[in-house]
């Protein structure tokens, strides 16, 4: 697939043709910043574009070429990263009206390093939910991120810019971060592919922290391929990140022969509307999972992830909550001071019984290699919906969103994030949920999923002309 | 239930945000019950003696 101006959409394919000398770095990244300009508008994944800087690179990128240099993997391809990552030259906002006058970044962040190092050209900064705490991306300093296949929905959060960008066709890799499901959630609403590794495996290095204990790097890509080629490129073992596990290379692309999956039931049903239950029982059936089993004690996984995620950030921004509660983000402030008050014997609980439920999931993956589950409980809401229904349940849409998710990453287990078809032409995910350390068993899964053509990332829309810009042009 | 939670979330504001408005301790309190109803699994979950605290979770 190319895009109207014939460069190819796929990271992969870029790096692929730009290696092959069919265009230029310099041609590609002013292609690509046309489109942003011309498009982003009507999304609005993208809070700063580094312009400049982008071209610089591209221009050295097309000299390496020039001289006959070896090119790295990823050579050509354009990238952003989500607004919590360390960017050399702006300020690290997080979604944060209170961070706007912060000193721009001295470097990058460590996984952004990794990219450019590997070739990738960054391109700029991505929308979010102030401090990553959120799911639907409707930041009222920023503005909402909206869902590149139906602007009147969310794209997910807190990752929304970055799913967005993705699934927009504007860059085809990107950054983000899961807290609680920050990059399956927008994954599943924008019909994108993402990965949320085991927790300690990518470095956390340069980025603004929301929860010390829960927070993952991670990262969207329109393939398996393409995704499976930035994950590898981001491992390494990061002395700088106290939390980052010292582990070897460990590729996502290993062989595997046969696999044993299993559909998540109970819990994961009973939150899932028709589509979502769908997409899990499709995906199932296409792995050859006959056998549906029960998360352990998956409520209680999600009530430990709420208060460790409702302490620690609270306790992470008292100081400005009291200073400048009114700049704060409205959606978000009231529950930060929650859980900040949050008794010390509840946290401290919610800590032991994932301790425990460790070792029970650990359990499930001796029968099983890969467990299915949906990643949200429906399709993309609409901007501004407050509630949603879930099999005659009302919930609450903007801390439910990912009551699917929260469970998985409180254990800290990896998942690589499917996007599938639904009966409403709007996508979701299902979760390939692996066993610690072992995101190649999630990956092969996905990447069977996407032979079989049932895991499917949807073309990037045609952007309504009408709505352009005054002088923007495609 | 609600009446100790009430009173509970008073005191904490009180010594960590005395500032606040009534209005936002209205909302603050509000968060606070639904995050308790979320602890409920939590709390009511049997961890033995030896069940140590995963502060920092290395799977």
């Amino acid at each position: 697939m190319t895009t109207s101006n014939h460069f190819p959409y796929g990271a992969l394919a870029i790096a692929r043709a730009y290696a092959n000398g069919d265009f230029s770095a310099r041609e590609l990244i002013e292609a690509t910043l046309a489109r942003i300009d011309a498009y982003d508008a009507q999304v609005n994944a993208f809070t700063a574009i580094t312009r400049e800087r982008a071209l610089v690179e591209a221009d050295a990128l097309d000299a390496r070429r020039a001289r006959g240099d070896t090119l790295p993997p990823l050579a050509g391809v354009p990238f952003a990263a989500k607004n919590l990552f360390d960017i050399e030259g702006i300020a690290t906002l997080a979604g944060s009206r209170v961070l706007g006058n912060a000193p721009a970044a001295a470097c990058d962040a460590a996984l952004v390093t990794r990219l450019t190092g590997q070739g990738a050209i960054m391109i700029g900064a991505l929308n979010m939910d102030e401090f990553a705490y959120g799911f639907t991306t409707e930041n009222h300093h920023a503005g909402p991120c909206r869902n590149p296949h139906d602007l009147t929905r969310s794209a997910g959060g807190s990752s929304g810019g970055s799913a967005a960008a993705v699934a927009a066709g504007f860059v085809p890799i990107t950054l983000g971060t899961d807290t609680n499901g920050s990059v399956r959630v927008p994954a599943s609403l924008c019909g994108v592919f993402g990965v949320k590794p085991t927790y300690g495996r990518l470095s956390r290095h340069g980025t603004y922290p929301f929860v010390a204990s829960l927070d993952h790097m991670g990262a969207f890509a329109r393939s398996v391929d393409d995704l499976a080629a930035t994950y590898d490129a981001l491992q390494f073992a990061d002395p700088l990140d106290p939390a980052c596990a010292q582990r070897a290379f460990e590729s996502a692309n290993a062989k595997h022969g046969g696999l044993r999956v299993a559909r998540l039931g109970g819990y994961f049903d009973e939150h899932a509307n028709d589509d979502a239950r769908h997409a899990s029982h499709a995906a199932a059936e296409a792995l050859g999972a006959s056998e549906t089993v029960e998360y352990p004690d998956a409520d209680a996984a999600r009530g430990a992830a709420f208060l460790i995620t409702a302490a620690e950030g609270g306790q992470l921004h008292m100081a400005n909550l009291r200073a400048r509660y009114d700049e704060r983000e409205p959606l978000s402030r009231d529950r930060l001071i929650a859980g900040a008050l949050l008794p010390a014997a509840w946290v401290v609980q919610a800590q032991r019984v994932r301790a425990a439920l460790r070792t029970r999931v650990l359990e499930l993956f001796e029968r099983y290699d890969v467990l299915v589950a949906p990643a949200t409980p429906m399709v993309a809401p609409r901007i501004g919906d407050e509630f949603m229904d879930i099999n005659g349940e009302r919930l609450a849409v903007r801390p439910n969103l990912g009551l699917l998710t929260q469970p998985v990453s409180c254990l800290g287990l990896p998942v690589v994030a499917a996007p599938m078809r639904t009966r409403s032409g709007l996508p979701i995910a299902v979760q390939l949920i692996a066993p610690p350390w072992r995101e190649d068993l999630a990956f092969e899964a996905a990447r069977r999923l996407e032979t079989a053509q049932v895991a499917h990332c949807p073309p990037p829309p045609v952007f309504d002309e009408a709505l352009l810009l005054p002088g923007a042009n495609a | 239930m609600s009446s100790s939670i009430d009173a509970y979330v008073e005191a904490a504001l009180a010594l960590h945000f005395p500032a606040l408005s009534d209005e936002a301790a209205a909302r603050v309190k509000a968060q606070f019950v639904r995050i308790a109803q979320l602890a409920a699994p939590v709390l009511a979950y049997h961890v033995d003696a030896d069940d140590e605290p995963a502060p920092v979770y290395r799977p």
